[in-house]
């Protein structure tokens, strides 16, 4: 059976102005507990890939450069 | 056996590698760097991130003092201390933290260097380290520090002689105890407890009186922590205090004191809007232990809040238990 | 995907599962116990951030402190809060090491509040004692276990699920199997001695907003745990005692009473108006928030509107920057003031979780559980509200006991069969080109828990669960994953299902209510202390069918005399005006 994609909104934004994910860091990808962050191979720069956020914040708290946002999951605002 | 690597955060570090990388010409670079070395322990660690507080980049500046957070003794106050007076805030924002980390008695000097310096943060910070230490010879800069010009300094002055709990700091309490400022008679008067009640009976009469309600709250409740007889006169008075805040916790007091003579006073609040304060002058009631308070008793334990009606039961009780 | 490397084999001698609160510990004091010894931790997401506490706690719910409680009069406390049905000496040997433990992780760096001479500043919340330790400044608690873990040289090994433990042919435990979340590959791990520490099962029930990473517990925590001791053989303890928590509506996370109630901060019905007598979690407590919200006076709300303007800043200060810090965040985007406002709290979906009530992997004092050589720990292990500082120590307990049981064990022996037959299992949804993508089985499980276990609980509607939980089953082998993501997600399905029939099959053994709304049987509304004042067991029989038998109290080693069990039920029940 054909797999549909439903489109949901992504909680985490990282700006890539911002983010030193290109010089080796990859504190926010490390520290989230679901796993969700990686390198987004476009841009060399860490992006969301799955919406499956706890909204706990390690990414944010964590990260050098202050380059995540996270919000509220829309379901839950 | 399998081999290892690949599955396992490997302990062993390769220390070659991160002292090339924090010489790379990236600034960035050498900030990923020194936050690998910051989660790193051991004394190869520790030399790396006292080498990288001096870095030209503010932000690895900031990764080493963080990092050092970890480590205690001289080397590292002193690479802090020199952080402390970074004309970066960030970096002097996370050397005051890993500042306020150290334990041993070897970190104090060059802290004690700085307690006069010309920036109020730096001598913050500096007095938050020396609390922590609990060093006898911090007692002095402490009691001077107590007569700095700004607040926030004698706000943590108050931390140093406090956390030493000597007998000889109570004189310099005393005075902090009526401070111009509200957060350092705050400190003063709850800093107070390790002392015999005679010796803060004068402070708590005068800080029942007090502008601030939270310096007013801290006397009453240390009136009762030490069991202040002389007091009671005044902890009577505070049950009509502006603030309901004020007057339970000095219910609660005058429950440890058990003072029948409040009793009352503290039957005319049994019907007092908030329920908070109807718990706390049941729950005083209770603690007293005098049957006088029992009609006070019966009608908080049919209070509409289940809370106040609960502590009301104790209290009968624990009325009762006495009577008989 | 092509995966077809040889599954890769590791041997040692504890292997610790599950990083989080009691994992770091268990592995810590193994490994400082005995250097000697190989200690692995295994952990799901990364140590550096996982589990309950990635972002600090508010505070410790149960300290127990001299000078404000004594072991014994904690021990009461806890016998009396869970209606009796407790094994004491777990619950003593937690008391007896808090305060050690507190001042360890305090040297260790971990901040607890202190008055103004550096003493510990223990709040009142529970019924009797003094219990609460704040911690406004302990967001960074899991930096400084993982270092210390590091100091120790304890292997640690991040982004591996346990999907199965390995028993060995005489009985005891023999080792786990492991997947990676990123690259699929499978780890066997041999090991004489193994810690569970993989937390509550918190992905049971569904939460209200319906979006599935909403829970009360952190989402990694989805019941592994739990499923892998069942499967293991090990006996699980009173999961009819389910954990539900009153949380901020939508947000689901505490709001919470332990830090604002010190401050005089309530729940309050819609009126303004206090309806419980204690804001100590329970499941009486539970119950009373249940009839308030479906009675006339609902909804619930925490307030902290009548408190001054300073006292509200204390209390942001703490919850807007530890444990759960997204609060304000949340907060602020619907513009409520907690100056202004009360919060809106509604009851959470159900879970398992012994760390807040009392289901959990059977455990003695000693962390043991029912197969030899297998140790649980934390949120998953039977020792009654136990919380963080339980994880923590029983974590150490753990650790100290599975290092002297290795020091003598020899690796068991194991039927390859159990390796093979689990990586079939494991691969299959990589292997499905087509089929039912994990999220939306885990979705239709979850929102059959909570249409018919979620309580009151009602017999009939048990059994049409049990009815779809096992088409659902039939099922599960076509769910597919695209990536090793995606697998790790398919099996968690299996545990939350899994999960959902222990549940269910427990609740409809035991035929009584207990724990007020944990067990609240609607065809049985009252407690039978004659019948059910007993454990309830629950296991695989011999024939792999799930089963369930009563286990009779071990006696009381702290005498809860009768008038102070009057006392405390005098005070519960309410003297209406
Ligand atoms: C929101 C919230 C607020 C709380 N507030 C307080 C409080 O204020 N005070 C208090 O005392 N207690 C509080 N608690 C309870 C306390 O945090 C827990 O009891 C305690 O942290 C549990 O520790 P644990 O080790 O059992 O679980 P966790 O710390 O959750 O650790 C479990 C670990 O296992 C890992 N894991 C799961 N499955 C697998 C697998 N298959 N393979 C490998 N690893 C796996 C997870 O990733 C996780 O890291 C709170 C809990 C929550 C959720
Ligand atoms: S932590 Fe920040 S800088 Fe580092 S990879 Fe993530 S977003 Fe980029
Ligand atoms: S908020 Fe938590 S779950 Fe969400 S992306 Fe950040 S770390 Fe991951």
């Amino acid at each position: 059976m054909p797999i549909a994609n439903n489109p949901s909104e992504m909680p985490v934004k990282i700006d890539a102005e911002k983010c030193i994910a290109d010089k080796g860091c990859t504190v926010c990808i490390d520290v989230c507990p679901l796993d969700v962050l990686r390198i987004n191979p476009a841009n060399g720069k860490a992006h969301m890939r799955y919406d499956e956020c706890w909204y706990c914040l390690p990414c944010a708290i964590d990260c050098p450069t202050k380059a995540v946002t996270v919000a509220i999951p829309y379901l839950l605002r | 056996m399998m081999k290892q690597s690949g599955f396992f955060d490997e302990p062993q570090v390769d220390f070659v590698d991160l002292e090339r990388r924090l010489a790379s010409f990236d600034a960035a670079e050498r900030s990923v760097a020194a936050r690998e070395v910051a989660e790193t322990p051991g004394p190869e660690a520790e030399r790396l991130l006292i080498h990288a507080i001096a870095d030209s980049d503010a932000a690895v500046r900031r990764e080493a003092a963080l990092g050092l957070e970890q480590f205690d003794g001289l080397a590292p106050a002193e690479a802090l201390a020199q952080a402390l007076l970074d004309e970066n805030a960030a970096v002097a924002e996370a050397a005051a933290a890993s500042l306020a980390e150290l334990k041993s008695p070897e970190a104090a000097p060059p802290l004690l260097a700085l307690i006069k310096h010309p920036r109020a943060e730096v001598r913050i910070a500096v007095c938050r380290g020396l609390r922590n230490l609990r060093l006898e010879a911090a007692f002095q800069p402490g009691l001077e520090a107590l007569g700095d010009a700004d607040a926030r300094v004698r706000r943590e002055a108050v931390g140093i002689l406090a956390y030493l709990k000597a007998t000889k700091a109570l004189p310099a309490l005393v005075k902090a105890a009526s401070d111009e400022n509200v957060e350092v008679r705050r400190a003063a008067i709850s800093a107070l407890a390790f002392a015999p009640a005679e010796a803060s009976l004068g402070s708590v009469l005068t800080c029942l009186s007090d502008p601030h309600w939270l310096v007013r709250e801290a006397a009453v409740v240390l009136a009762g922590r030490v069991k202040a007889e002389g007091a009671i006169a005044g902890l009577i008075n505070s049950l009509s205090d502006e603030f309901w805040q004020v007057r339970g916790k000095a219910a609660l007091a005058l429950g440890t004191l058990k003072a029948v003579a409040a009793i009352p006073a503290l039957g005319n609040l049994i019907g007092f809007p908030i329920s908070n304060l109807r718990k706390d002058v049941a729950a005083a009631l209770g603690d007293i232990g005098h049957p006088d308070a029992l009609p006070f008793l019966e009608t908080a334990a049919g209070d509409i809040d289940p809370d106040v009606r609960k502590i009301a039961r104790r209290s009968i009780q624990l009325v009762e238990s006495t009577r008989s | 995907m092509q995966m077809a490397e040889p599954d890769n084999l590791f041997e040692t001698d504890v292997l610790v599962i599950g990083g989080g609160t009691a994992g770091p510990l268990a592995a810590y004091k193994a490994k400082t116990a005995n250097p000697a010894l190989n200690v692995l931790l295994l952990e799901k997401a990364n140590v550096k951030r996982s589990g309950a506490i990635a972002i600090g706690m508010d505070g410790l719910n149960n300290a127990v402190v001299p000078g404000f409680a004594t072991p014994e009069q904690y021990v009461r406390e806890i016998t009396i809060a869970n209606d009796g049905i407790v094994d004491q000496k777990p619950i003593l040997a937690y008391a007896e090491r808090s305060f050690d433990m507190i001042r360890e992780l305090d040297d260790w760096g971990v901040k607890f509040l202190k008055d103004e001479n550096g003493d510990y500043d223990v709040k009142k919340v529970h019924h009797l004692g003094a219990y609460v330790l704040p911690m406004p400044n302990g967001a960074n608690v899991k930096k400084i276990l993982y270092r210390r873990l590091r100091q120790a040289q304890t292997l640690i090994s991040n982004r591996f699920m346990a999907t199965r433990l390995l028993r060995g042919a005489d009985g005891r435990i023999a080792g786990a199997i492991a997947v990676n979340s990123r690259t699929a590959e499978i780890l066997v791990i041999r090991a004489k001695a193994v810690i569970l520490a993989m937390g509550a099962a918190g992905r049971l029930g569904l939460p209200a907003s319906g979006y599935l990473w909403g829970g009360y517990e952190n989402p990694t925590n989805c019941g592994d745990g739990y499923a892998m001791a069942y499967h293991a053989g090990a006996e699980l303890s009173n999961l009819e005692c389910y954990q539900i928590n009153p949380l901020i509506k939508d947000y689901n996370g505490p709001a919470c009473a332990y830090v604002g109630g010190p401050f005089g901060a309530y729940t309050a019905n819609s009126e303004g108006a206090r309806f419980i007598e204690c804001d100590y979690w329970s499941g009486q407590m539970m119950m009373e928030f249940y009839r308030e919200l479906h009675g006339g006076k609902g909804p619930v709300f925490l307030k902290f509107n009548h408190l001054a303007s300073e006292t509200v800043a204390e209390i942001e200060n703490i919850l807007h920057h530890v444990e759960r810090p997204s609060r304000g965040l949340f907060h602020a985007g619907r513009g409520a003031d907690y100056r202004r406002d009360m919060v809106e709290m509604h009851i959470s979906e159900i879970g398992f979780c012994a760390g807040h009530s009392a289901s959990g992997v059977f455990v003695d004092e000693h962390a043991r559980t029912t197969v030899e050589g297998l140790y649980a720990a934390g949120d998953m292990a039977s020792v009654p509200h136990n919380y963080m500082l339980g994880a923590f120590v029983n974590g150490a307990i753990a650790g100290e006991d599975a290092a002297r049981f290795a020091a003598s064990a020899p690796l068991a022996e194991y039927d390859a069969g159990q390796v093979e037959a689990e990586r079939l299992r494991v691969r299959a949804p990589l292997s499905n080109d087509d089929g039912l993508p994990p999220n939306q089985v885990e979705y239709k499980i979850r929102r059959f828990v909570n249409d018919y276990l979620q309580p009151p609980k009602v017999t009939r509607k048990y059994e049409i669960a049990q009815q779809r939980f096992a088409e659902i089953r039939a099922d599960l082998p076509r769910m597919m994953a695209r990536d090793p993501h995606e697998l790790m997600r398919a099996l968690e399905v299996y545990s939350i299902l899994d999960c959902a029939d222990m549940a269910a099959a427990a609740s409809l053994f035991r035929t009584e209510s207990r724990w007020g709304l944990y067990h609240y049987r609607m065809d049985y509304p009252e407690p039978n202390d004659a019948d059910w004042f007993c454990h309830l067991q629950l296991f695989k029989d011999e024939n792999s069918r799930m089963a369930c038998r009563k286990r009779p109290i071990e006696p009381y080693i702290v005498p809860i005399d009768a008038t102070e069990k009057d006392a405390y039920h005098r005070l519960r029940i309410p003297a209406h005006a």
